[in-house]
Formats: structure tokens, sequence, C-alpha cells
């Protein structure tokens, strides 16, 4: 008895209690917070510090992030104007094929980006369906690659947006239609306000998401300075076709400032308070 | 609790009747002021009351009853938990179809699957309390109180919308919690504000689904006062409650037991003939 507990006091005073998880698991999970941090230091470490702001203020950049921002912006607006009623209705109303659309809806999440971005091409390509029917498409256009940006990003924010309005009480809205508030009065009135934090954490997420898109955006409409080349194509870039392996640095460095802006901004929906 | 003055009672500029359309704010529990009220847009409800055969199933359970209450009746619902109480404030309300029967309000049909139809709770008219109050946690105290005025009075404006929720809301002893948000209130707080929200639209049926269950005993009282006294000529109450002086409040006990109307009748002769050991106790 004495001996146990004094075998408790020493675990307690040690920095870390492992509750009786065994040393092989805690092993392996500081395994896997090592190579996550490894990159992610050995950039911080690379990074051309003194030089950053002469890096970014070059014409080729300024020129990315202004369409980055465009694409990225355009992109939310567009998920959230589309995105919430269709979490609406996949929340809130029974429908036949309802799976289905929840299906089309949210594959972006694991589809390869080069997929997404080969789907684009064939539907509104101008090779694709949308130019044989109307002889245009959206290829080599920002509004194509605002297109792609969307698709990849607007299942964040639809599952977000979902999730919350399951575990919200309909009795608000029952209240409300029992006061003679008709359904689209009450949808704004009352569903949307109580929704707006799973709202704006999906529009964040879909943000973050939009701002890194690759593949999609390549594969549909290409690279063209300006128009579709965004932060991530100036990156591969820099990186590639140009010895100018400080300038990606650079650029990566300011993602991963934004990356991280995001996550403070969402770490209370992500990591639950103990 | 003190006098409630009636308030401005010049009418809204475009107000075509303007005696008829005007607000008559909710009185304080003493009864002393306020106009006698008007239920002209009520009218339709005068004479025939609430008719009511309905099956409704919610969740593996069934409900199979039917009752009839006369215009300006109130009745109090009471029963075991799990009896159907809250069903049937849901089927009343229109919150949940019925499976088969017919609701019909003042002549009009407001539930009938047979018939093909059903009238959305928006469109019945009805007052409701829910449990637990459900104020909208986004909207002041105030505009909690003016939400129904909003949608159902569309000749007043915002102004006096917020002239009507302030004294009903000073009614309910809530004077100075208008600005609030319903977080800053206890539990029986809300409630209050909850039934001055339901009260301001002096419906033709309100419905109360355990309305004094929270709120503190000194309260109490007043509330109970003050559905009595606010009560417009023809309205028909119907309150589920568990308590003993509010049951004995109303005109007819509707005593529901395992999903079916075990007894109906005034508190008095179902207490002098009580048909079941728990109905003896409520009204001892």
């Amino acid at each position: 008895m004495k001996t146990r507990a004094a075998k408790t006091r020493a675990v307690k005073t040690r920095s870390m209690k492992t509750n009786g998880v065994p040393r092989l698991i805690v092993a392996l999970a500081i395994a896997g917070v090592v190579i996550l941090a490894i990159p992610l230091s050995a950039l911080l470490i690379d990074a051309p510090w003194l030089d950053l702001p002469e890096l970014l203020f070059t014409p080729a950049t300024l020129t990315a992030i202004r369409v980055s921002l465009v694409v990225s912006l355009s992109a939310v607006a567009l998920s959230v104007l589309i995105g919430v009623p269709t979490a609406f209705v996949l929340a809130r109303t029974e429908f036949i094929g309802k799976p289905l659309v929840r299906t089309v809806v949210t594959v972006p999440l694991v589809l390869p980006p080069v997929v997404t971005g080969v789907a684009l091409q064939s539907g509104f390509g101008r090779r694709g369906l949308l130019g044989s029917l109307t002889g245009w498409g959206l290829s080599n256009s920002t509004f194509g690659a605002i297109l792609a940006a969307t698709l990849v990003a607007m299942p964040f924010l639809i599952l977000s947006v979902e999730g919350a309005l399951r575990n919200a009480d309909p009795g608000y809205e029952q209240v409300a239609a029992s006061l003679g508030a008709k359904p689209l009065a009450r949808w704004w009135q009352i569903s949307l306000p109580l929704a707006r934090s799973s709202i704006l954490a999906g529009a964040i997420l879909a943000w973050a998401r939009a701002l890194g898109e690759f593949g999609a955006t390549i594969t549909f409409v290409g690279n063209i300075p300006g128009i579709t080349r965004t932060l991530p194509l100036e990156v591969s870039i820099a990186l590639n076709s140009e010895p100018e392996p400080n300038r990606a640095l650079a650029l990566s460095v300011l993602m991963l400032g934004v990356s991280l802006v995001v996550l403070v901004a969402l770490r209370d929906r992500w990591v639950p308070r103990t | 609790m003190t006098r409630n003055d009636p308030g401005p009672n010049d009418p809204a500029p475009n107000d075509p009747a303007p005696n008829d359309s005007t607000p008559s704010p909710i009185r304080g529990a003493d009864g002393a002021s306020g106009p006698p009220v008007d239920r002209t847009q009520a009218g339709a409800t005068s004479g025939v009351g609430l008719e009511v055969t309905m099956v409704v199933e919610r969740d593996g359970f069934t409900l199979d009853m039917g009752f009839t209450l006369a215009p300006g009746t109130t009745a109090a619902v009471v029963g075991p938990n799990g009896s159907g109480k809250s069903t049937l404030i849901a089927a009343l309300a229109g919150l949940h179809p019925i499976r088969s029967g017919r609701i019909s309000a003042g002549g009009r049909v407001l539930d009938d699957p047979a018939a093909g139809i059903f009238v959305p709770p928006e469109d019945r008219g009805f007052g409701l309390v829910p449990q637990r109050g459900m104020l909208f946690p986004h909207l002041s105290v105030l505009a909690n109180v003016a939400y129904g005025l909003r949608h159902r009075r569309p000749d007043l404006d915002r102004a006096r919308r917020a002239d009507v929720a302030g004294v009903a809301l000073e009614a309910v002893g809530l004077a100075n919690e208008g600005a609030r948000f319903p977080r800053d209130l206890s539990g029986g707080q809300a409630q209050r504000a909850a039934v001055a929200r339901a009260l301001v639209l002096e419906s033709p049926i309100l419905l109360l689904d355990e309305p004094l269950s929270n709120i503190d005993v000194d309260y109490r009282q007043l509330i109970r006062k003050l559905l009595r006294v606010n009560q417009p000529t023809n309205q028909i109450q119907i309150v589920v409650t568990h308590g003993r002086d509010h049951a004995y409040d109303a005109e007819q006990l509707l005593a529901l037991e395992n999903g079916g109307l075990l007894a109906s009748g005034p508190p008095d002769e179902l207490a002098a003939n009580p048909p079941s050991p728990w109905l003896a106790e409520l009204l001892r």
C-alpha cells in the first residue's frame, strides 16, 4: 500500500502523465510529431529571413499574391453562397438520392486534385461539355481557377455547417414558425444567425484550402501569370523552372504564416478545451 | 407589480381601422388597466372553439385522443411523464402533423390528413410557450418578445412593436432586462420572457408547455394571474402543468395517460371522483 502511494506520487511529479498509455504508443506518437516537425522546422531554418521583403516584393510575387487573393476569396464567397444552402438541405430535408448528393458534394475531399482538374476540363473546358454546347469554356481563365478552388474548398464548408446544423436544436425554428415567421423569414432571421459560427469556421477552412489549391488549378486552367498563376503555382515555378529556390522558400514561409493564422483562428473549434 | 400604462394609443399612420387593430397592451397582474380587449381579428373563433380528434405518432409513441373546448376555455393538460402532453402541444401547434383525425379551430380545419389539409404553424395564428422558454439566443430579450409582432402585426412599425413588447416585459417583471440577451437571464426569467412573447400576440389559442416549470415560487402566482387577466375574450388557453394550483386555474382538465385521454372535466369534478391515483394525488 505504501509503495503504491509512493509510485503514484512519483508519476505525478513527472512532466508527463501517461495515464496508462503504453510506452510503445507514446514513442510512436513522438515519432509522428518529429516527422511532422522536421520539414517545417527545416523550412524555417532555410528561409532567407533577411531577404524576405525583397523576395516577396517582386512584381511576379505581388501578381501571384493578387491572383491568389482574388481566386481564394471569390471561391469562399461562392462556397458560402451555394454551400450554406446545400448544408441546410443536407441537414434538414429528406429525399430520395440524398446519399448520392452528399457523395457528389464531398467527393472532392478525397479525390486527387488532378482528377478534379480533369473533371472540370471535361465539364467546363473549351473542349468539354460546356465548350461543345456554347463554343467557349473556362479553361485558362481566372473564373476557371475560382471554380477549381471552389470545388475543392466548398466541401469543408458544407461539412462544417451541416455538422453544426445536425446538433442544433430545431426548437428555435419551430418557435419562430409558431410566432408567424414564414420559412424564408425564419431561415434568414433564426437559422442563419444561429449557424453563423459554423459558417465562419467553415469559410476560414475553405479559404485555407482554396489558397493552397494547386493540382486542380494547374490541370484545368494552366499556369498563366496574372490570370491563373496563384501562389502555390508561383512556388512550383520558382522551385523548378527558375534557379531561385530562395523565392520559393520565401513564398512558402508566407503561406505557412497564413496557415498558422488560420489555425489560431480555429483552435477553439478543433482543439477541445481540457 | 405596478400598473402598466396602456402606452401611446395613436394608431399607425396607414391603419384603416384604428380602434380595432391598435394593440391592447398587456395588462399587469392586477388587471386594473388597459382597455377591454377587442378580439376583432379573432372574431372567426367565437362560437366554435377547438375540436380535436387525432392519432399522432412521434418517435414510436402514439397519442390517440379527442376533445372539444369552447371559446374562452382554459384547459390544463396533466399526466405522468410520457403520457403524451408535449406531443399534444406539438400536434396542435402544427409542429408535428397528425396521422389521422382532424383538428379544427373556430370552424377552420387546420389538420386533416384524409382531406389532405395541413396548415403550417406560421399560419395557425396560435401562441406557443415551449418548454424551457426557447428564447432566441441571438436576439435581445426585447427583440424576442417583439418577434411574433414582427410577423403577425404588419400594421405596427418597429417602434410600436418595441413599445408593446416593453409593456409586456414590464408585466412579467422584466422591465429592466429588455436590452439583455437570453444567456444573461436565469431559467425563470427566460421562461417569463417566453410567456410575454406569446401573450403579446393575443392569439385565439395559446399553448403553454409547462410555463411555470423554472419560475421561482414568487413569480408563479404572478404569471398565473397574468395568464388569466390577459386572456382575450374567447381565447382558449391550453396549459401543460404539473402544478396543483395551476390545474385548478383551469375550467377543464385533460388528464392523459399512456397516450390516451384518461378523463376530462372540471377540476372539482375530477377531484371528487378521480379515475387514477396520480390524478387524486395531483388534485388533493
